[in-house]
């Protein structure tokens, strides 16, 4: 947790200093991650150049005892939703309900965790994650790399995005088991993992 | 929302070590009456730590950090045009209201100024004050002449008349009074005593008369 001491009147010079100080480090997770909300290169260099601005802009607002890189990754998220969600078209949605409860609970979990074991995994993965991650929709994308990826509390991601933390937690739940379920269908067509269909 | 689903979310808050004392108790109750729980726990907790480990922060591009850096570097300069926008974004009357006031302060200002009648390009001399100097009319060339014992005569018909105060200073009068000259060469006013008022140039002896009385 990046903080720093309250009560501190600043110079814009300081001030500038030390917004570069605490902000520039966090740039490579926030441009990851806007490459990973936006799933576009262009988009997302310019979300973050977004970030930074209104970050700056707003600097002085920003309460010293708190957490800094929770407080830019909730600019993300509203420049986001605000800016850039809008001008997407919705993505591929699951439905969730159904894809989850039709598929039995052994039938869901039994492999999941061993199947890859055999298998090297630096050599696996990176592609189908990504693929998983881009197919989920923006608010259950958004929980997972808040919460699975950045290591944020649900407490952090729901003043994030507004939401109560029971929703939090009710999406990330279904987040992870849509993950699950398209890597294991990965895994089966990939010949890593053996369908029932298969045996 | 099914009971499967509950539960399966209470197994996310167990993994992610967000659940009360009570639901953490209760979830460890079911992992000991439904061993298949156990499973789902394992893969989902799996799965967390697999989206830990493979999404690792990408670098990002130099010139992007590079563009940022300017892009802040610059913002305090246009701060104030932001701060502007800003307003007439949000409160558009109260933006309306203070551009009138300052567009208004501004003409009132320029229209005092201007009706000084004050000749522009001695705006900038240094010392400039307004003042009241009181003294005789003369004309400043002829007085040369007598101070300094010169011999030589200047054309009388175009006195240049100044003002010689009571403390003996000499100052010459320029026409303040929109470039009108009648005033400087009215040579009927030789000799009288007047009261100058005008800006006085402390360094050149100058007196931009706007007005003037005689005594």
């Amino acid at each position: 947790m990046i903080s720093i001491k309250a009560g501190k009147q600043l110079s814009s010079f300081e001030e500038k200093s030390e917004f570069v100080d605490l902000a520039f480090p966090l740039m490579d997770a926030l441009f990851s991650t806007a490459l990973r909300l936006t799933r576009n290169q262009l988009d997302a260099e310019d979300l973050v150049q977004d970030v930074y601005v209104r970050a700056f802009r707003f600097f002085a607002k920003f309460k010293r005892e708190t957490n800094f890189k929770a407080w830019i990754f909730k600019i993300l998220m509203n420049t986001f939703i605000n800016q850039y969600r809008k001008k997407k078209s919705e993505p591929f949605k699951v439905q969730i309900d159904s894809a989850v409860h039709g598929l039995r609970v052994e039938e869901s979990t039994q492999t999941f965790f061993s199947a890859f074991a055999s298998v090297a995994p630096e050599n696996l993965f990176d592609d189908e994650i990504t693929a998983s991650l881009e197919s989920l929709s923006d608010d259950f994308r958004l929980v997972v790399l808040l919460a699975d990826v950045e290591s944020f509390s649900y407490k952090e991601i729901s003043k994030m995005l507004n939401c109560p933390i029971g929703t939090v937690m009710s999406r990330l739940s279904r987040a992870r088991k849509q993950l699950q379920i398209q890597l294991q269908e990965y895994g089966v067509n990939a010949g890593y993992i053996k369908s029932r269909e298969r045996d | 929302m099914s009971e499967q689903e509950k539960i399966r979310q209470l197994l996310t808050g167990y993994i992610d070590n967000e659940l009360s004392e009570a639901n953490r108790c209760k979830v460890e109750k079911m992992l000991v009456e439904q061993p298949t729980l156990q499973q789902d726990l394992e893969a989902e907790r799996e799965m967390k730590s697999l989206l830990k480990n493979r999404c690792t922060p990408m670098k990002c591009p130099e010139y992007l950090n590079m563009r940022i850096k300017r892009k802040i570097s610059r913002e305090k300069k246009s701060s104030l045009f932001e701060f502007i926008g800003t307003m007439f974004e949000y409160r558009p009357v109260a933006a309306a209201v203070t551009f009138a006031t300052i567009s208004t302060l501004i003409f009132l200002s320029g229209y005092q100024f201007l009706s000084t009648n004050i000749d522009f390009p001695f705006i900038k001399q240094r010392g400039m004050s307004k003042g009241v100097i009181i003294g005789q009319i003369i004309c400043v060339d002829c007085d040369v002449f007598f101070r300094t014992g010169m011999e030589g005569t200047h054309n009388t018909e175009v006195h240049r008349l100044g003002l010689k105060a009571r403390n003996g200073s000499v100052w010459t009068i320029m026409s303040g009074n929109g470039g009108d000259r009648s005033f400087t060469l009215n040579h009927n006013l030789l000799e009288k005593e007047a009261r100058l008022t005008g800006y006085i140039f402390q360094d050149s002896h100058y007196i931009l008369a706007n007005d003037y009385e005689l005594l």
